[in-house]
């Protein structure tokens, strides 16, 4: 029994020794890299990314070149930065920050890595500020339908071979309508012409892209080309044109070296806890040093899984998350010592969760109540906060009720007289 | 013992100083606005051997051309050194004359081999307006009120409305306190605003179970309402001076920061927590006190 315990004790160090490599160096297995703090660390704060400010203008079809643009209006810009924040969110970007700087202008600040298909202003600019407008004619120049011939949300990309891929998506009844007419009009081999932005991109025959309400073809770009012409018709059609202010990278506030302090002072602030812990709780208090680290790593792979960033308010919600578990910890471990000392080991943990069994219930609740609230609140800059707040609550609450507890027990069985003498 | 009198007295005064606070505050000039609400002018140096950014910060300062009173947030980056410079207008001459000096200033040969280099130097931007706060303000106070109901629900209105008050003065004092030490508000102070509020939450939350816990179980002929609460409030106070020295600590250890970016940031997390600690206290003792005497 003895025994066992004690193999329990080694199997969880060495187990938390692992996870701590695992979460801070990450591991590698062929093409695949697992690294979870990488996810943390990759915000404009930290490594810098890029950032465009762009003009808006309504789009107005054959505007005279010597004719004067008219300004955008409230509702244009408010469109505008709504169908960029689509675009981007459809393509997993974050840690996007965009504001409007005077009438008719919108800023973009996004963090950018070299294994994203946004890596410059110019890429970002190229993507986001499409129209999305597809046209389709017949030969003869007559206008069949627009993007009405989308089945919304359907967009999508096939690979043909290694150098062509092809857009995708499904007809709408009115799509369905249209075509079907340019097939009786002029026969299964009936041409048409594709245009996307007022820019003709290729001619392409009914049997050969259309069947059973789908449509396939090639439009002679490139994978991401094609990517980003499918997601643009799945977020819609943005009415405007775009003329680009200033595109610069945004350098690092923070930059590694803050980063690399950030490190030594948690490790400083967690190294006191642990001290703490064991003046406070002799040979319990290293086992609380131990349930302590765990959380510790498993909240920052939690946060990871969920790549928050590293930023300023981020730390800010980690730091409540740990201050309200180190509360806990201490309430518990107090209420434990204290009924030790005239109960069995096993009475005084049943006794220490029973009078903080509110306290972990409640505190728990209130920061992930509060956490989920202000989540809900989307656009907040603040959503790192809130998201470190509520999982450090649930976390806390699971490490609190289940780990807490079970190292309690298997510690009191893996020293049984030492327990007694604490 | 607490009177009826010296709660009256206790409110008084936390209210007081909080109006006091927000007066002298804006006495000083209000708040000071960081380089996030103002725009400013952005200097990028490439530099291929590290050279320690407050140099460039006596540097700038000795120039003319930047009126020697210049509010400056320098980071250091690999071989990069970025520095902001938060007033536009504390620029005396146009910008392409500060870049020539610029130049003219920074851009030396070092041991004859690796040269610095301006990498930019130009106008950015404000990247919020304090319309952009509103959102967070109102996430907070939404959030805070859920909470409220909650607690309000297990341990009565007392504990909910003074949660509630304490979360709230607890940012708004600190802003206060920021306003008269004339630290920049920024995109950092925000979230140290975010931090003061929930920490004001969680004290509070954990002297509500605390205090009902000790009334459940204290007799209530052998101690009166006062003496639970007084021994509520000392088991809370140790548990919170526990775990709060991790929290210093932290603090401690990055105060150390060659970045005046980070030291303001840690000074606003402190004072933060610093005002959750009072204002939870004043709020526990004095207006839920008064709330209970109330309601009997």
């Amino acid at each position: 029994m003895r025994v066992r315990n004690l193999l329990i004790l080694l199997l969880t160090i060495v187990l938390t020794a692992g996870l701590a490599f695992v979460v801070f160096v990450g591991v590698q297995q062929g093409p695949y890299t697992f690294r979870p703090t990488y996810g943390l660390v990759s915000s404009v704060e930290l490594n810098g990314g890029t950032a465009v400010t762009l003009r808006v203008e309504p789009y107005i079809e054959d505007l005279e070149e010597d004719e004067e643009k008219p300004k955008a209006d409230d509702a244009l810009v408010l469109e505008a930065m709504e169908m960029f924040e689509k675009r981007l969110d459809a393509r997993g970007f974050y840690d996007i920050t965009m504001t409007r700087e005077d009438d008719d202008k919108i800023r973009i600040e996004m963090y950018t890595d070299d294994y994203e298909e946004i890596s410059d202003s110019g890429d970002l600019t190229q993507y986001i500020c499409e129209k999305g407008i597809m046209k389709f004619y017949d030969v003869e120049g007559n206008y069949l339908i627009d993007n009405a011939a989308i089945e919304p949300g359907t967009a999508d990309i096939l690979k043909y071979d290694d150098t062509t891929y092809m857009l995708y998506f499904k007809l709408s009844e009115e799509g369905k309508k249209a075509f079907e007419k340019l097939k009786d009009d002029y026969g299964k081999e009936a041409e048409f012409i594709i245009e996307y932005d007022d820019v003709e991109l290729a001619t392409r025959q009914y049997n050969k892209c259309i069947k059973d309400g789908q449509f396939a073809a090639s439009l002679g770009f490139t994978k991401r080309e094609t990517m980003n012409v499918a997601y643009q018709l799945n977020t819609g059609i943005l009415n405007a044109t775009f003329h680009v202010e200033q595109a610069r990278s945004a350098m690092p506030t923070m930059g590694e070296s803050v980063f690399i302090w950030i490190m030594y002072s948690a490790l400083a602030a967690i190294a006191v806890t642990l001290v703490l812990l064991v003046i406070k709780f002799k040979g319990f208090g290293l086992l609380a040093d131990l349930v302590y680290l765990m959380f510790a790593i498993c909240l920052i792979f939690a946060l990871a899984a969920v790549r928050l960033k590293l930023s300023p308010s981020g730390v800010a919600g980690m730091a409540v998350g740990v201050f309200a578990f180190t509360a806990m910890l201490f309430a518990i471990m107090n209420e434990f010592k204290a009924n030790a000392e005239t109960m069995s080991i096993r009475e005084a943990i049943r006794a220490a969760f029973r009078k903080n069994n509110t306290l972990l219930i409640d505190l728990n609740a209130v920061m992930l109540i509060a956490g989920v609230v202000m989540a809900m609140f989307e656009k907040s800059p603040m959503a790192e906060f809130s998201s470190a707040l509520a999982l450090s609550a649930a976390v806390s609450f699971v490490f609190l009720y289940g780990v807490l507890r079970g190292m309690l027990i298997v510690a009191d069985g893996a020293f049984p007289k030492k327990a007694k003498e604490a | 013992m607490m009177t009826q009198k010296t709660y009256k007295l206790m409110m008084i005064a936390a209210a007081a100083i909080l109006v006091i606070a927000i007066a002298i505050g804006l006495i000083f000039g209000g708040f000071s606005k960081g380089i996030d609400f103002t725009g400013g002018v952005v200097i990028t140096m490439l530099q291929p051997l590290e050279k320690s950014a407050s140099s460039y910060e006596e540097q700038l300062k000795a120039m003319p051309e930047t009126l020697g009173n210049l509010d400056l947030i320098i980071s250091d980056a690999t071989n990069t050194t970025i520095i902001y410079i938060a007033k536009v207008q504390e620029i005396s001459v146009d910008l392409e004359t500060f870049k020539a000096r610029l130049e003219e200033e920074f851009v030396t040969p070092v041991n004859d081999i690796d040269l610095a280099v301006l990498h930019e130097c130009e106008y950015i931007g404000p990247i919020y307006t304090l319309k952009d706060c509103l959102m967070p303000a109102l996430a907070l106070f939404t959030a805070l009120l859920v909470a409220a109901i909650y607690l309000m629900i297990r341990y009565g209105i007392s504990a909910a409305i003074s949660m509630l008050t304490a979360s709230v003065a607890s940012p708004i004092l600190m802003l206060a306190l920021l306003m008269i030490i004339r630290i920049d508000i920024s995109k950092n102070i925000i979230s140290a605003c975010f931090l003061s509020a929930a920490v004001a939450m969680i004290i509070c939350t954990v002297s509500a179970i605390i205090t009902a816990y000790r009334d459940r179980t204290t007799d209530a002929r052998k101690s009166t309402r006062e003496e639970i609460r007084k021994m509520a409030q000392n088991e809370l106070t140790q548990l919170l001076l526990i775990s709060g020295v991790a929290f210093v600590a932290l603090a401690a250890v990055g105060m150390v920061f060659q970045t005046r970016l980070m030291r303001e940031l840690l000074v606003a997390y402190i004072l933060g927590a610093a005002m959750a600690v009072l204002s939870s206290y004043w709020a526990m003792s004095g207006l839920r006190m008064r709330i209970e005497k109330k309601k009997r």
